[in-house]
């Protein structure tokens, strides 16, 4: 007996390792300007932010700035491009995206630029807008002047008729083929559910359990099949058990018991910011980096 | 008795899909590696079309300088011969070496820096090898997570069916592994 505990624990402590791992280092976008190193004014910040915001509404196209206090040692075009990795900045297919990474203390920048802009914002140009806008504000601390002209360059070289980039505005964006999935799956889930209420729970775990067999298929990973199986049936049989208590519940109080009205008590808003995180756009190491 | 047929069926669908799924996904990974690999060789050959004009730009200036000139081309002669994958990357890696040298003796002279046309080439050349190093750590990730996938049980027995077999890193020349630093 002693020696499964022992084992759990060290599967435990493998696991937790195997997850501290992966949560390390860069954080979260709460918008397109997002400053942890405390260089812009409140003020500031939501012109910038607005700017930008504006500017996906026009052309698609996704600029992110981020302030960091520092790079923890790694080169500052590494830490830019894993960010990108990250935050996905531009849209998926498009991939134009760009970054404006501010390393504070260690007084450097760089402007990695996603695939689709490098076009636009070539190496060289990435290097002017450094060299000219940047450097020689943020030399005297006027970090809310260098970002400004920075970000307006970037979006004049963009938006520049010379060079308009075939960006398809937002409305034309493909729906997920994912939510899809999900919808259909989430739906299919409830109708069994609600369909069977008041016999058993086990429908909606059958139905969440082949559709998790269906979505592991096209993930196409065999683990993902048992996982997703497993996830979407637990998930199945906790609707089809809420389903039916709401039944009872509301059968007792005299309250409707229809389609729509069989969901309460599981429902939740989603709320917060109204950020929904970029598009999903890599890059691939263009741009520019430069001191001041 | 219907249970059991249920049964049977539920069975045969799963091993049906995890086999189905395992191959596919071997799959996906090996043409993901080809398809990175190909962004290396692109960004490659990018390089290789600006050397011509970096040369052009910055000899001029550094007259004193004649032999890393003349490593260049003959690195750059030697990749452009390459033709086999093995070739290319020993080509690459002596081509990686020429170029870092020459943004060092760049920055040894301020002029130079100074100088806007060739502060952009510079621009260009480090975001070459920045590209270059990005690729290469991303084709290097694939075939780390393939060459997982291939050996883990039970994977490896499908893999092992099929002929899917590990596949080898690009290990980047002495030197080559950061890109050259462009302090401007």
């Amino acid at each position: 007996m002693k020696i499964f505990f022992r084992i759990f624990l060290i599967f435990a402590c493998v696991f937790l390792f195997a997850i501290s791992v992966f949560a390390a280092d860069y954080p979260k976008p709460a918008g397109f300007v997002n400053d942890y190193a405390g260089i812009y004014s409140s003020d500031f910040k939501i012109r910038l932010e607005n700017k930008l915001k504006s500017f996906e509404e026009q052309t698609g196209g996704e600029i992110a700035v981020a302030a960091i206090k520092s790079l923890e040692g790694q080169p500052v075009e590494e830490y830019a491009v894993k960010l990108f990795e990250k935050w996905k900045i531009g849209k998926a297919r498009d991939d134009n995206g760009l970054l404006l990474l501010i390393a504070k203390d260690d007084r450097e920048v760089r402007i990695e630029v996603g695939y689709g802009f490098e076009p636009y914002i070539n190496d060289a140009r990435a290097g002017d807008i450094i060299r000219n806008d940047i450097v020689p504000e943020f030399k005297n601390g006027n970090y809310e002047a260098g970002t400004g002209k920075a970000t307006d360059s970037l979006m004049k070289f963009i938006a520049n008729k010379d060079f308009a980039p075939k960006i398809k505005p937002r409305s034309d964006r493909e729906f997920p083929f994912w939510a899809v999935l999900a919808g259909i799956y989430i739906f299919a889930t409830y109708l069994a559910s609600y369909l069977g209420r008041t016999k058993e729970i086990w429908p909606g775990a059958a139905i969440g359990g082949f559709f998790g067999v269906v979505i592991g298929l096209l993930i196409s990973s065999f683990i993902a099949v048992i996982i997703a199986a497993i996830i979407a049936g637990l998930f199945g049989l906790w609707l089809d058990f809420i389903l039916s208590r709401n039944y009872k519940i509301r059968k007792a109080k005299g309250l409707p018991t229809g389609f729509w009205h069989s969901g309460g008590g599981f429902r939740s808003g989603s709320g917060g910011s109204s950020f929904g995180g970029f598009g999903g756009g890599s890059s691939g190491g263009g741009g520019a980096s430069g001191r001041w | 008795m219907n249970k059991i047929l249920i049964g049977i069926i539920a069975a045969v669908v799963i091993l049906a899909s995890m086999f189905f799924g395992t191959y596919n996904n071997l799959i996906a990974k090996s043409t993901g590696i080809d398809g990175q690999w190909a962004q290396v060789e692109a960004q490659y050959q990018r390089r290789f079309d600006l050397i011509p004009n970096l040369v052009e730009s910055t000899r001029g200036f550094l007259t004193q300088e004649k032999t890393i000139f003349e490593e260049i081309a003959k690195a750059r002669t030697e990749y452009g011969g390459a033709k086999t994958v093995d070739e290319k990357v020993a080509g690459a890696s002596v081509l990686d070496s020429a170029l870092s040298r020459l943004l060092v003796i760049v920055e040894n002279y301020p002029n130079l820096k100074s100088n806007e046309t060739v502060a952009r080439l510079m621009d260009e050349l480090s975001g070459t090898e920045n590209r270059i190093s990005v690729e290469r750590r991303r084709f290097n990730e694939l075939v780390q997570d393939y060459n997982l996938t291939v050996k883990r049980i039970p994977t490896n027995i499908i893999a092992g069916m099929f002929g899917f077999s590990e596949r080898p890193y690009f290990e980047a020349g002495t030197g080559a592994e950061a890109p050259p630093k462009v302090t401007l």
